[in-house]
């Protein structure tokens, strides 16, 4: 079970990835606060993180892949209160040509995908978290 | 009783592990010879694999006669159906926020 979402903006890919890594801007449109664990103030694979929604829902996050060569990012998260069910999410940032004004236009492109296709989160995930 | 944080992210922190975690909750009960069948690696490397699912706590073994059936450790069934749609809406929302975030750097940068 997934779900795929896209958008295009007018903008340069490096203006949109710099806001997919930096933890600041990613706070800002996720809606939350994305709080990386230890230093570090730019997403990069292999980090685990702390993503705090509005309602004070709190997910846990482990990046799996930033890649800045192809501009992409991917992360499994999962709430720690049985919400949701733990699940993949990957973002693409990709170059989508000129705009009829003639400005670079880029698309983003987000896919979450369902880990626990039962759609339960495991126990276990829950009672880590607790 | 309690399996770590660590634990869960060290097993889920593997592609192939996710996957075979994704293979059991959609097949389950399913045993590791079925899960090699449908992985390009060996049913010793599945087994494996699923020892350190089960130590995450995210799989449990059940003997059935002399296989091994794996399933996955469920908590309280969440809604499915409204998954898909709650999901994309959440990313519908993000996405507007993105565009705008875009647009301010854009502005204050002049």
């Amino acid at each position: 079970m997934e779900t795929r979402r896209e958008v295009e903006l007018a903008a340069t890919v490096d203006d949109v990835w710099a806001c997919v890594t930096d933890p600041e801007a990613l706070s800002a449109w996720l809606g939350g606060t994305f709080d990386v664990d230890g230093d570090g103030d730019s997403l990069a694979a292999g980090m685990t993180a702390t993503f705090t929604e509005p309602d004070g829902a709190v997910r846990r996050v482990l990046l799996e892949d930033v890649s800045v060569d192809d501009r992409t990012a991917a992360w499994t998260w999962w709430t720690d209160d049985e919400s949701l069910p733990p699940s993949g999410v990957s973002i693409a940032v990709e170059p989508a040509g000129d705009g009829a004004d003639g400005e670079a236009r880029v698309r983003v492109v987000v896919v979450e995908r369902q880990l626990i296709v039962a759609g339960s989160v495991p126990r276990a995930m829950a009672m880590a978290m607790a | 009783m309690t399996a770590g944080a660590d634990a869960v992210f060290g097993a889920l922190g593997d592609p192939t592990r996710r996957r075979i975690l994704r293979l059991v909750s959609e097949s389950a009960p399913v045993t590791a010879t079925v899960l090699a069948g449908r992985l390009p690696i060996s049913r010793q490397a599945v087994v494996k694999h699923l020892g350190v699912l089960h130590g995450a706590a995210l799989v449990a073994p059940e003997r059935v006669g002399r296989e091994t059936h794996w399933k996955p450790t469920l908590g309280p069934l969440t809604h499915v159906d409204t998954w898909i749609d709650d999901v994309g809406a959440r990313w519908d929302a993000r996405l507007e926020r993105l565009s705008d975030v875009v647009s301010e750097r854009r502005r204050s940068r002049g």
